[in-house]
C-alpha cells in the first residue's frame, strides 16, 4: 500500500495540482490579512482564526477537495492509463485507496496550511500597522469562562467559547473538526471523479453541492447535507457538532470502501 | 502449456454481442497475430483477458491460473503495450517507467535494461509530452518489458506510426521470442504485418473466431494459383477452361487456382506446356500464394475485389 501512496505522490511533480495545494489556504489567509490590515474590528485571535475557518470550511475546502478530486481522477482518465494501470498484477482497490489517501493527505495539508497561513497574516496585519494587531483573549478570559459555568448563559454564546484561556487548542480542535468532517465530502468528489471521464461531471457536482450548502445552512436536513459538515463542526451546540463530525467520518470512511469496492469493478471499454 | 486460453467467452454491450464464444489457445513460445476488421471484437477480447472488462460468460486462464478467481496471480507475468500509448504527459519517460516499476516492486536497474532494449536511452529525461508518436509507442514497450513477463499483449501495437515506424515495430516484435522467451499476442488489422511476423494467428470477425491455427494451416486453405500472361488472351483462357480451371482476373493477368500447394510446381509446368503446344504464346507465368489479405477476406467471407472477380 505504502508503494501505491509512493507511486500516486510521484505523479504530483509538476502538475497543477500542487498549484491548488497552496493557492486554496494562500488565498483565505490573503483574503483575512487584507480585512484585518484595512481595520476589520476582529481585534482577537480566536475571531480572527474562525472568521478564516470560516471561510475555509464553507467555500475553499470543498472546492479544493472538488478540483484536487477532479484533477487527480484526470491524471489517469486524461492520457488513458486506467487500462495500463489496472492491468497491473497489484490489486485493483489498492490503486484507488492509494489516490484517496492522497488526496486526503492533500487536504490534511491543506488545512494545517491554511491554519498557518491565517496566523502568519494576522501577525503581518499587525507587524505593519500596530493599530490593527491581534492580542490573546486572556483579559476577557475570566469573565467568558464564568458565563461558561454560569447556566444561565447559553452553552452557544459563540465568543464566550472562544475567549476561554485555552483558545488555541479550540482553534486547533476545530480546524481538526473541519478536516475530519470532510470525508463525505472528499469521499463523493473522488467517487464521481473515478467514475466519470468527463471531467464537468465532478466539477459541477462540487460547485453545485457549495452552492446548495448555502441554502441547505436553513433546512432542518442541512445536518446530513455532506458539503455543509465542516461549516457546521464551527458551532458551539454540541449535539450539531458532533452529528456533523461523526456523520462526515464515519459516513465518509464508509462512502469510501463503498467506492473502492465499486471501483474495483470498473470497466475499460 | 498455453499461455492464453479461453473458454466460450462472451461479452455484451447493451445487448448487442461484441464477443460471442470465443475459443482462443494461444502456444506458449508462439507469436499470436489476433486479426479482425475494425469492431470485431479484438479490444473488447484483449481487454477481458488482462482483467479490465468482466465477460458475461466464459473462463479465461494466463499460464494455467484463473484470470477471474486470480487476477493478480494471471497477470504476474504479462506486459502490455496499448494501441495508443498512453502515458503520464507531465512526466519523464523515466519518471513513466519508474511508477510501474515501483508498482511491479522491481530492482531500479530494470529501467535501464528496458531503455536500452528500446533505444531510448538518450531522452530517458525528457517529459513525455516533448516524445514523438514513435518515441511514446517504444515507451509503451519499455513499460510492458518490465520485470521480464512471459507473455507480452500488444493491441494494434502500429497504429498511428510511419513506415520506418511500423517497420521497427515489426522487427522488434518479431526478435522478442527468441530475445526474451517471451509469448506475443499481438492484435492487428495490418494484414502485409502480421504475414511477416506471426507463427499463429486467429482471425475474429463479428465477435466470432473464424480461424485459428498456424500461419501454415492458414494458408494450407486454399492451394496455390498461377498467374499467366499471353499474347492471345481468348486462346488461353479456351485452353484453361478445357482443363476445366476457374479463371479469374487478377492483377491485368489471368489467374486459375491449382490443385494442391504440394505439387503447385509440377502442375504449373504441365500448363505451361499445355498452352505452348496449344500455340498460345505465354510471356507471363508465375505462382502466386494467396496473400494474408485475400485469405483473411475468404475466412470471413467478404466479397472479393472487382478487379479479382471470376469470370469463367
Amino acid at each position: 500500500m505504502l508503494t501505491s501512496i509512493q507511486v500516486e505522490l510521484m505523479k504530483l511533480k509538476r502538475s497543477k495540482i500542487m498549484l491548488v495545494f497552496l493557492a486554496g489556504p494562500a488565498l483565505v489567509a490573503l483574503l483575512f490579512f487584507s480585512l484585518q490590515a484595512s481595520g476589520a474590528e476582529l481585534e482577537v485571535w480566536p475571531f480572527y482564526f474562525f472568521a478564516g475557518f470560516t471561510a475555509w470550511a464553507t467555500f475553499m475546502l470543498p472546492l479544493s477537495a472538488t478540483i484536487i478530486a477532479t484533477l487527480m481522477a484526470q491524471l489517469e482518465h486524461g492520457p488513458k492509463t486506467w487500462a495500463h494501470l489496472l492491468a497491473l498484477p497489484v490489486p485493483k482497490w489498492r490503486l484507488f485507496a492509494a489516490k484517496a489517501v492522497v488526496a486526503l493527505l492533500l487536504i490534511a495539508g491543506m488545512s494545517i496550511l491554511t491554519g498557518l497561513l491565517l496566523w502568519f497574516g494576522g501577525w503581518l496585519a499587525g507587524y505593519l500597522n500596530p493599530e490593527h494587531k491581534l492580542i490573546d483573549p486572556a483579559p476577557y478570559a475570566a469573565l467568558a469562562e464564568s458565563m461558561l459555568n454560569d447556566e444561565d448563559t447559553a452553552f452557544g454564546d459563540l465568543d464566550a467559547a472562544l475567549l476561554v484561556r485555552n483558545w488555541k487548542w479550540v482553534v486547533v480542535e476545530r480546524l481538526a473538526y473541519i478536516y475530519l468532517s470532510s470525508f463525505l465530502l472528499i469521499a463523493v468528489q473522488l467517487w464521481a471523479a473515478f467514475k466519470f471521464r468527463n471531467f464537468l461531471i465532478p466539477l459541477a457536482l462540487g460547485v453545485g453541492g457549495g452552492f446548495f450548502a448555502i441554502f441547505a445552512q436553513a433546512s432542518k436536513y442541512g445536518i446530513f447535507f455532506p458539503w455543509l459538515m465542516p461549516f457546521n463542526t464551527l458551532g458551539f451546540m454540541p449535539e450539531k457538532v458532533n452529528m456533523a463530525l461523526s456523520l462526515g467520518l464515519v459516513g465518509g470512511v464508509a462512502a469510501m470502501l463503498l467506492m473502492l469496492i465499486d471501483m474495483s469493478r470498473m470497466q475499460i471499454k | 502449456m498455453t499461455a492464453i486460453e479461453t473458454e466460450n467467452l462472451h461479452k455484451k454491450f447493451l445487448g448487442v454481442k461484441a464477443v460471442d464464444g470465443v475459443d482462443l489457445a494461444v502456444p506458449e513460445g508462439a507469436i499470436y497475430g489476433f486479426l479482425g476488421p475494425n469492431g470485431a471484437g479484438k479490444t473488447t477480447t484483449i481487454r477481458m483477458i488482462l482483467g479490465l472488462l468482466q465477460p458475461n460468460k466464459g473462463k479465461i486462464r494466463i499460464f494455467g491460473e484463473d484470470l477471474m478467481r486470480r487476477r493478480t496471480k494471471a497477470l504476474k507475468n504479462v506486459g502490455v503495450a496499448f494501441e495508443t500509448p498512453a502515458h503520464y504527459e507531465h512526466l519523464t519517460g523515466r519518471e513513466n517507467l519508474d511508477i510501474t516499476r515501483r508498482l511491479l516492486g522491481l530492482d531500479k536497474s530494470e529501467i535501464d535494461r528496458v531503455l536500452e532494449t528500446v533505444e531510448l536511452t538518450h531522452v530517458p529525461n525528457r517529459l513525455v509530452r516533448k516524445y514523438s508518436l514513435g518515441m511514446r509507442h517504444r515507451l509503451g514497450l519499455a513499460r510492458a518489458l518490465l520485470g521480464k513477463p512471459k507473455l507480452l499483449v500488444f493491441d494494434e501495437p502500429t497504429n498511428g506510426l510511419d513506415p520506418v515506424g511500423i517497420r521497427e515495430m515489426r522487427e522488434f516484435i518479431t526478435s522478442l521470442p527468441e530475445r526474451t522467451g517471451a509469448t506475443v499476442f499481438v492484435s492487428s488489422h495490418h494484414l502485409a504485418e502480421m504475414q511477416q511476423m506471426a507463427s499463429h494467428v486467429a482471425v475474429i470477425h463479428l465477435g466470432k473466431i473464424v480461424f485459428q491455427g498456424g500461419m501454415n494451416d492458414l494458408r494450407g486453405l486454399h492451394a496455390s494459383r498461377l498467374e499467366i500472361a499471353c499474347v492471345d488472351e481468348a486462346a488461353a483462357r479456351a485452353q484453361l477452361s478445357g482443363m476445366g480451371k476457374r479463371i479469374e482476373r487478377r492483377g491485368g493477368k489471368l489467374a486459375i487456382e491449382l490443385a494442391s500447394n504440394d505439387g503447385a510446381e509440377a502442375e504449373a509446368a504441365a500448363v505451361n506446356r499445355k498452352l505452348v503446344e496449344a500455340g498460345v504464346d505465354v510471356h507471363h507465368l508465375a505462382l502466386a500464394p494467396w496473400t494474408l489479405e485475400e485469405l483473411f477476406l475468404q475466412v470471413i467471407g467478404a466479397p472479393p475485389r472487382a478487379d479479382d472477380q471470376a469470370d469463367a
